[in-house]
């Protein structure tokens, strides 16, 4: 039989509904049966409505608002910036991020990669480029294209006990001046002396002068 | 899907989404919280303009702190712990100016008149919600904040448990102590 010494202490969570079910069960057989504890378990509840009605609630109206600013004002992780600026391009739509993104590419590449390819020599300045007679330079077809006045052909023999191309420097082969003869290409057959007849053009867009020596196995 | 599981699945959508920077579905939370967040604040403080301060401050921390949340948890109850944090922390910094405002804004309250002519029970109405009033500033910080935590917001002593960092069986003790208190008062009243 339980007294009323144990129950008091359950008469509150029996009220809140907090105790396990055979607690539940046990305060209940009691409180029928005992008027003081009856007694009390309504006291409780009427406490919990005068409080209720005695603790005024502020006014929530703006709440969220100000909320919401105070968050536009306050750091902001990292992570959740990059977030909202998603959220953001997706609303926009996926032409406008397409383009966002292409032109955020290009200006990256631009400002990381120049700086290294002006280190390393990716904008080397004019040189001169013998072909091999291999490969695909030894595939293309030399083209005869009007050579300008201004630029006179200059004969080279290459004799066969001579190293190969690539091994000689062509600075004797530059025709014309680049400079002057921008887009025309010049292309001769070198026939003199007792070497071989070699093709040889220069292309001034590439400031680059091309000697086509033919494979004899 | 039933009508009792979409409330857990929109919040979890709602946080999901607040977490990758969507201040709209944040906003639909706050909606959601900022009553109780009040309330939790109002019980630890027990002054209207620094709970409403706290409470904003709450959000805010609760914004920058998503990826902290573990989505199994109970995000109120979260919600719960910060504001509980962050008013001790306002009242022990505080001390004795709180107490002070606190009771201007009392003042303030209770001079309200009423316009439409005051009865019998409206007037028996307004002495025992001054009076309960009073007893609750009787009340140590810790008894009020527990009692004005269940009977108020309606907090279940797990949430109580996890918001003030106390264990269930304090939250019991103090929730009776309160209880009893208020009740010996209320006794006082209708004698009186």
């Amino acid at each position: 039989m339980t007294t009323c010494d144990d129950i008091e202490l359950l008469i509150g969570p029996f009220e809140d509904g907090e105790l396990e079910p055979h607690e539940m069960e046990e305060v209940a057989f009691h409180v029928v049966a005992c008027l003081g504890c009856k007694a009390a378990l309504e006291d409780y509840r009427e406490l919990g409505l005068a409080l209720r009605g005695a603790v005024l609630q502020p006014s929530l109206d703006g709440f969220a608002s100000k909320v919401a600013d105070r968050i536009d004002h306050s750091w902001i992780p990292l992570h959740v910036r990059f977030g909202r600026m998603r959220e953001m391009l997706s609303r926009a739509g996926s032409i406008f991020e397409i383009a966002v993104i292409a032109a955020a590419t290009a200006v990256l590449t631009i400002v990381i990669a120049s700086p290294y390819a002006k280190k390393f020599g990716l904008h080397s300045p004019p040189s001169t480029v013998v072909a091999s007679t291999s490969g695909e330079i030894a595939k293309a077809e030399p083209k005869t294209i009007d050579a300008p006045p201004s630029a006179p052909i200059q004969p080279v023999s290459i004799s066969r006990s001579e190293p190969r191309p690539e091994f000689a420097p062509p600075r004797e082969l530059m025709l014309g001046d680049p400079a002057t003869s921008e887009s025309q290409e010049v292309m001769t057959d070198l026939t003199g002396g007792e070497g071989p007849s070699v093709p040889v053009w220069n292309e001034p867009r590439t400031q680059t002068t091309v000697v086509y020596v033919p494979h004899h196995p | 899907m039933s009508k009792t599981t979409r409330p857990a699945v929109d919040e979890t959508e709602l946080i999901e989404q607040a977490r990758k920077g969507n201040t709209e579905a944040f906003g639909v939370l706050v909606e959601r919280y900022q009553r109780r967040v009040v309330g939790v604040a109002m019980a630890v403080v027990h002054n209207q303009e620094d709970a409403l301060e706290l409470a904003q401050e709450t959000f805010v921390r609760a914004y920058q702190n998503l990826s902290k949340f573990e989505s199994r948890a109970s995000f109120s109850t979260w919600l719960y712990r910060i504001a509980a944090n962050l008013a001790i922390d306002f009242r022990r910094r505080e001390g004795r100016h709180i107490v002070l405002r606190g009771e201007e804004g009392e003042y303030e309250l209770e001079k309200l008149p009423s316009d439409r002519g005051d009865s019998f029970a409206e007037t028996a109405r307004g002495e025992l919600n001054q009076r309960l009033r009073e007893a609750l500033k009787e009340l140590t910080p810790e008894h009020r904040a527990v009692i004005l935590l269940r009977e108020v917001e309606g907090l279940s002593y797990d949430e109580i448990s996890e918001a003030l960092q106390v264990p269930r069986g304090t939250v019991m003790s103090r929730l009776h102590y309160a209880r009893n208190y208020l009740r010996g008062m209320l006794k006082d009243v209708e004698k009186g």
